[in-house]
């Protein structure tokens, strides 16, 4: 793994909105063929993080490196590498997904037969050719989530970030993205994706960072985790679970429960 | 006792309808002065000012029915109707129209709070009773309308009344009889709107109402126009009022509640009571029957079956929709041809998208016609200064107004109308010069293809010499160009990409503001350079030469080109600023 190129780098990385800093001197890297978990409460700062490594937000300071081009300096190499999927999809609703592919398609410059070849094998590998020429603003959330990821997928990126993908989607959809993830990876390309969903993470990750009130707290495979080694705070928790409430707050957490009962 | 089981334990106490609907309503108000609350200080004194006006229109109204009805005694007027008759039909006729418009414009509104405020669901589910959340939500409809409506109709029944010495029991019994004609327009709405949901998608009629509204808004901005046009003289008036007159007839409800509150006025209260409680009887069960309709129809899914099932597209449909339509696209970059295709499919799809060529069409036809009885004094000032064929300088001052308005909203709002979606152009290796372009075209084409359809038909209509025609293209097309670069640069500049319905896009700050003067600075500067040479050519050599054009078209090329460059010089840095947090 150390002999890898890493593909996605987060240098130092700081972001701040007024006096708040969502984000502060967030430094992890993630290599080719690696699938990385970015974990986090809510409102720590994994969407703004991730943001900033695609191009949407401008950090305040620090570097992010996609493919080792500067995504500030060299937008256009950068994000020629990268596919991302948001949490949230936000599509054209008034294109139909077909449409929206071949959209794609052309921003990234790719030949037309191609485009026509892989949108045909994406929107059948996301069971989506029997909708795939209706407007997307009738599609259910899932859907919109399905052709988000065929969307970035359509240019066969080096780098694919994915902010919370299987938020709204059937266990039919999910059990897919769990699938072609590690594909994606086996080929060659680094996978970055936020979830709250801990058994994915532990499942599917080779590496995870844990992310609270902005700072990285921890970062490491998941044996590294459970003994403690990547943050030093652990206290050998078996679960991702119990690391994860244990390093971002496991208590108040408790205490919810406590109420409950 | 944990705590789930003190909650399964607790006695749930039930609300009666009114209470409830109190609790819903209550919760809007709250929702109101939250909002008056937070908003900016501008729009606070916005709407105090705005509320002072209509006080003030009010008490205007209430002075002007008095004189309104003088003008009805006026022997002139007398010669084309009876004035008692014409008097006596003014509640029926204030009534009426108070129940149509509120049908109409209360259809838009509960489209809204049924079908798009994605609260209805959240509402069912408490434990309220749902009549009384069907009922919230219909006086939350009625309430703002119904409130413009009195601003307007009360002054007017309120002078018939001081002015005709009616008793006091008129004034609360014309309020209670308008407020149940809302109420019943309203109940009656509700139905209307599920019957065409059931249809047509909510989203879908409510991109057609806002058409319809648009082109609507601007029918009745230019019927003043539209009216001189038509050469209404005064018979056709006091015909028109006497057509107005027989909507007063005894078959009618209306009339009947008219006739009721103006019987009950005039102190007469059998004929008074009988038939405003006849009204009363009508408008209740009708308002009662929708309301039961609407609650049963919306509660068993009636509505939300959309019963035309989606027709599958024939397969050579599908394939033909695959490629838009849009020739010279190979000839530009795929990242240029991708925007475009992707901004004109996406205009095209949105009927509300039309209602922006709607208004310049219009206008246009309007100024065409206005302007074809020709300029009067100023035409004979014109021509004796030497100025030759001033038809071709009207129809292209004309033409550059109305390819300004069909420009200025696609070009402005080019990046603006991304919103949520911009993240896909964002995160895309498209270079910025290409994304401007990209832009540029998408608000350029249509806007100049249409404008020069206007051209041709403005010289066909008006007879114009065809040998001006190329220069008027070219001086359109390259003004045009020039004013699209700089609303673009200020729609780059100013993008908003935060709102939630499209009827909300606008500009940031007063970049909005700012733009149309800016444009409009340029338009009439870069004219001035096209038109003056030839012009002044005109007037001090009797005619002008090719040269005379020539350095028109150079000065006023120049102008436009530097404009396009500077926009684009401008806006390309403030590109990576779209969609940051301010």
């Amino acid at each position: 793994m150390e002999t890898r190129q890493p593909l996605i780098e987060a240098d130092h990385l700081v972001k701040r909105f007024g006096d708040k800093t969502a984000v502060d001197d967030v430094n992890f890297s993630v290599c080719a063929g690696e699938i990385f978990g970015f974990l986090g409460p809510n409102g720590a700062g994994k969407t703004t993080t991730i943001k900033m490594l695609v191009g949407l937000l401008k950090p305040t300071s620090g570097t992010a490196r996609i493919a080792g081009y500067d995504v500030l300096t060299q937008p256009i190499e950068a994000k020629a590498a990268s596919g991302f999927v948001p949490d949230t999809p936000n599509l054209y609703s008034k294109l139909s997904a077909r449409e929206l592919l071949r959209f794609v398609g052309d921003l990234y410059g790719l030949p037309k037969e191609l485009v026509s070849r892989r949108s045909d094998e994406l929107l059948r590998l996301f069971d989506l050719t029997e909708a795939a020429d209706d407007l997307t603003d009738s599609y259910s959330h899932g859907m919109q989530q399905k052709t988000s990821l065929a969307a970035a997928l359509l240019h066969d990126p080096k780098v694919l970030i994915l902010d919370e993908p299987t938020v709204g989607l059937d266990p039919k959809s999910a059990r897919l993205i769990k699938d072609i993830l590690p594909q994606i990876a086996d080929r060659g390309a680094a996978v970055m994706l936020s979830t709250h969903i801990l058994e994915i993470a532990e499942r599917m990750c080779d590496r995870i960072g844990i992310i609270n009130k902005g700072s990285l707290i921890a970062v490491g495979t998941l044996d590294e985790l459970r003994s403690g080694a990547a943050a030093g705070r652990t206290n050998g928790s078996s679960s991702l679970e119990d690391i994860f409430l244990e390093l971002t707050g496991g208590a108040e957490y408790a205490a919810i429960t406590e109420v409950l009962k | 006792m944990s705590l789930s089981e003190s909650i399964i334990k607790t006695q749930p106490r039930s609300f009666g309808l009114w209470p409830s609907v109190w609790r819903l309503l209550r919760l809007r108000v709250r929702i109101m002065v939250n909002t008056f609350k937070r908003s900016k200080t501008s729009g606070k004194v916005g709407a105090v000012v705005v509320g002072l006006l209509l006080i003030g229109l009010m008490v205007g109204l209430f002075a002007a029915s008095s004189g309104l009805l003088r003008l009805m005694r006026s022997p002139e007027l007398a010669a084309y109707i009876d004035p008692n008759q014409m008097i006596g039909a003014i509640p029926t006729l204030v009534l009426t129209a108070a129940f149509f418009l509120t049908l109409m414009t209360n259809f838009g509104v509960l489209l809204q709070a049924l079908y798009l405020s994605h609260d209805m669901d959240f509402l069912i589910t408490s434990p309220l009773p749902m009549r009384a959340v069907f009922l919230s939500k219909l006086i939350e409809a009625i309430l703002p309308n119904f409130a413009l409506f009195c601003a307007f109709t009360l002054p007017v029944l309120f002078g018939l009344g001081v002015s005709s010495g009616y008793s006091v029991l008129y004034y609360p019994l014309v309020i209670a009889v308008l407020a149940l004609m809302a109420l019943a327009a309203g109940g009656l709405a509700s139905i209307l709107v599920m019957a065409v949901v059931r249809v047509v998608p909510a989203k879908r009629v409510a991109e057609v109402l806002g058409f319809l509204g648009a082109t609507l808004a601007v029918l009745c901005a230019q019927s003043a126009n539209i009216i001189d046009r038509f050469n209404i003289d005064q018979s056709d008036f006091g015909g028109m009022l006497s057509t107005l007159s027989q909507l007063d007839s005894m078959w009618s409800p209306f009339a009947w509640a008219g006739r009721g509150v103006a019987a009950v006025g005039e102190a007469q209260w059998l004929n008074g009571l009988l038939l405003t409680g006849l009204s009363v009887i009508v408008l209740g069960g009708v308002f009662a029957a929708s309301l039961l309709a609407a609650e049963q129809l919306y509660y068993t899914g009636w509505s939300s079956m959309q019963g035309s099932a989606r027709r599958k597209k024939p397969v050579s449909r599908q394939n033909e929709a695959r490629e838009p339509r849009f020739e010279f696209g190979q000839l530009l970059p795929a990242p240029v041809r991708g925007v475009v295709v992707k901004d004109l499919l996406t205009l095209r799809r949105d009927p509300r998208n039309y209602s922006q060529l709607i208004t310049p069409l219009i206008l246009g036809v309007v100024m065409l016609f206005s302007s074809r009885g020709g300029g009067g004094d100023m035409d004979e000032q014109l021509t004796g200064l030497g100025l030759a064929n001033l038809e071709v300088y009207g129809l292209i001052t004309v033409a550059v107004f109305i390819g300004w308005m069909l420009m200025f909203n696609l070009s402005s709002m080019s990046f603006t109308r991304e919103g949520k979606s911009y993240w896909m152009l964002k995160t895309s290796p498209v270079r910025p010069g290409h994304l401007l372009v990209g832009k540029f075209i998408v608000s350029y084409l249509p806007s100049i293809t249409f404008t020069l359809i206007f051209l041709t038909v403005a010289f066909l209509l008006q007879g114009a010499n065809w040998l001006f025609f190329p220069y008027c293209a070219l001086v359109l097309a390259l003004v045009i160009a020039g004013a699209n670069g700089i609303s673009l640069a200020f729609g780059t500049m100013a993008a908003d990409l935060s709102w939630e319905s499209p009827n909300r896009q606008r500009l940031r700050g007063g970049a909005g503001c700012a733009a149309v003067l800016i444009v409009m600075a340029f338009l009439a500067f870069d004219l001035a350079l096209f038109l003056l040479p030839v012009a002044l050519w005109q007037i001090f050599a009797g005619s002008a030469p090719f040269l005379a054009y020539l350095v028109g078209a150079v000065l006023g090329g120049a102008a436009a080109a530097l404009v396009i460059f500077l926009s684009m010089q401008f806006a390309i840095p403030r590109l990576e600023q779209i969609g940051e947090p301010e």
